[in-house]
Order: structure tokens, then sequence, then C-alpha cells
């Protein structure tokens, strides 16, 4: 074998490695991109912030992908990127004064009245939330979204199910103790 | 009765709460975002290829410029050192004598007389110094490869050294060892030096 063919089977092969790494990137693009978005807009509650913040996230897990070829590990890396990114815009944001108002909770309010009473709601249960601790708010989100479990939850954030169950029991208590209104409401 | 009223008026603000996160978090991203991250993804800079092929560039990099200040220092001529060769130091001794060596390059001047306590006061730390013969062979083979006047097909298809021509083996026989059991004489028992 000369050196030339030495080096284009060299070549051949980094190629062959880059698009298989390619096609895996694609694959948890497609399969993480709504959790990103999510874990995202349960900070900030802005869908362009989010997809911001999302897509931030990503470009930054495909400069790392070598390393977050398994799946678990890039799903929990990218939730702690997400994660951390978005509380970052947050922060650098907080001069923003309009949030976008839940759109899933507008069915739930035929008329005005309840349309109000439901906002206020909504706006009073993420000002508690935004005001735990870190662990505890994203340990909350994340049990919400996706239908994830505690031992997904626990999976996502490298923790121990046990401190997931804690931390959870923690932040409902504290959510709890500071919307005394919305356990009247549900006890009517 | 009234902690299990307590429980479920608990369990059902959790629920509700639960419930508003969720209807909260329901949101889906545009259609749009994952195009978007593409796009975004094929303006990066393209990855490096891999950390090892990194390492081997690194590594190139370092022997062409080993390569390089070898072919570059010129033959023969003594190298430039060490503050025992200020002019001062020689001039003010007179009964210093240098000694080189008609090819190899020295890296001290040989001192003697008063001169010699002052040189190996301020006497630098020893340059490593090639061969040399093997700087003349490297040469020749850089030039020969770039002018191509080296064959170097039968090294490059050489894939492992060939077995060395071993002795034929001679079956070694061992007599067979026999140990006689120590017999105590009479009397010899409990005897003390």
């Amino acid at each position: 074998m000369t050196v030339n063919e030495f080096a284009d089977r060299l070549a051949g092969s980094v190629v062959n490695v880059d698009q298989q790494l390619e096609a895996e990137f694609e694959a948890r693009l497609m399969e993480s991109s709504t959790l990103a978005f999510r874990v995202a807009y349960g900070v900030l509650r802005h869908r362009q912030d989010a997809e911001d913040v999302a897509q931030e996230a990503f470009v930054k897990a495909y400069r790392s992908f070598r390393q977050l070829r398994d799946r678990d590990r890039f799903r929990a890396w990218l939730v702690r990127m997400t994660w951390r990114l978005a509380l970052d815009r947050q922060r650098g944001d907080r001069r923003r004064a309009m949030r976008e108002v839940v759109q899933a909770s507008e069915p739930l309010a035929p008329s005005a009245t309840d349309e109000v009473a439901a906002r206020e709601r909504a706006s009073h249960l993420w000002a508690a939330i935004d005001a735990l601790p870190d662990k505890l708010r994203v340990a909350v989100v994340l049990s919400n979204i996706e239908g994830h479990d505690i031992r997904e939850v626990a999976r996502l954030l490298n923790l121990p199910d046990g401190t997931v169950k804690s931390r959870l029991f923690l932040a409902r208590q504290r959510l709890k103790e500071q919307l005394q209104w919305m356990q009247t409401d549900a006890t009517r | 009765m009234d902690a299990d009223r307590r429980d479920a008026v608990t369990d059902s603000a959790c629920g509700v709460i639960d419930g508003e996160i969720r209807a909260t978090l329901a949101v889906d991203p545009s259609p749009e975002f994952v195009a978007r991250v593409r796009t975004r993804i094929a303006s990066e800079p393209p990855r490096a290829t891999s950390s090892l092929s990194w390492k081997f560039v690194a590594a190139g990099a370092l022997a062409a410029t080993i390569a390089i200040v070898v072919v570059s220092r010129p033959e023969g001529k003594p190298t430039p050192v060490t503050q025992a060769r200020r002019a001062e130091d020689i001039q003010l001794a007179p009964s210093v004598a240098i000694e080189q060596p008609g090819h190899a390059p020295a890296a001290f001047p040989v001192v003697s007389g008063p001169g010699r306590m002052r040189a190996a006061a301020i006497r630098p730390e020893p340059e490593i110094l090639l061969d040399p013969a093997e700087t003349r062979a490297l040469r020749r083979l850089i030039t020969g490869t770039r002018a191509g006047t080296l064959d170097l097909s039968a090294s490059l298809q050489a894939t492992a050294p060939a077995a060395m021509d071993m002795p034929p083996l001679i079956e070694i026989t061992i007599p067979l060892i026999t140990i006689d059991p120590i017999t105590s004489q009479a009397g010899e028992e409990g005897a003390r030096q």
C-alpha cells in the first residue's frame, strides 16, 4: 500500500464515522426537540425565547456529540444544559414584563370572567414555581413534562430516585402553602 | 377524621397544581423549530474529525518542527553558546586554552588556569547534542525523499520483521537427583557445639 492509498483509506474511514455521527445526532434531535423546548418553556414561558434556548442547547450538544452518543446520557445532558441556558436567559431578561399566557388553559375558561380567573391562577402558580429553589423547581417542571415518572426524572437529573421524590414532596408542600386559595377552589 | 379530610384536600390541591403545570407545559415547538436547528448546525464550523486524529496532527507537527530544526542547523559549525564564551571571560584570562576537536561541536571551552573557577561558576546546563553522522544521515534521507532518489517501497511494504533463525532445540536430560536421608549416629543427638 502506498502512502497515498493509506491516506485515502484513512480519509474514507473518517468520512464514514462523521456520517454515522450525523445520522445519530439527527435521530437525537428528532426525539428530543420537544423535550428541550418544554424544559426551556417551563422556565421562560415564552415560545420564541424557549425555541432560541433549546436551539442553543442543541448546538452545544452537537459540538460535544462524540461524548454524548449514548441516548440516556444525551437526554440528561440536554435537559441540564437547556435548563441552565434558560435560567441564564431569564436572569438576563428580568425586565421582560409580558409573559405568554397559557394557551392550553384557554378552553377551560369559556367566559371572559373565567378566562381572567384562569390567567390569574396561572400567574400566581408560576410566580410560586419561579420562587422555588432551582433544585425543587427543575424537579417539578420535569415531572410534568411528557409524563415523566420519578425514575425518569432521576435519570435526567442524574440523582437517586429518593432524592427526586423528596424534592417533589418539598416543592409541592411549598406550592401548597403559597397557593392556599387553590385548595379552597379545589374543595368546592 | 379531620386528618383524612386534610389529606384529601392536600391531594386535590396537588392535583390542581400539577394539572395547571401540565397544561402550561403541554406546548409544542413550532413546526419550523427542527429545521431552524438543522440550519444553525449546518452553519457550524466543521467539527474536528476526532480527538485521535487531532493528536496525530499535533504529533506530526511536532516531528516536522524537530526535523526542520535538525536540517537547518549548519553542519560542523560550533554551537553558539553560553555565558562562558563571552569575550570578556576569555580575554581576561590569559592562560585560558580553548580546545575544539575537528568535527565534533564542542559545547564548552576547556578552560585552565585562573579562569577555570570563574568559568565553572557560570557554566550553564550542558546542551543536548546530536551526533553529526546521524544528522548527516537524516539530512540525506530527507533530501533523497524530496528529490525522489530514494526508493522507500521496500520499507513501506514491510509489515513485520522476519523471524530470526533459531538454533535447533536440544533436548536437555536432567539426571535423577537422589537425596539420601540424614541418619543420626548414636550419641550425637543433643550434643552441644
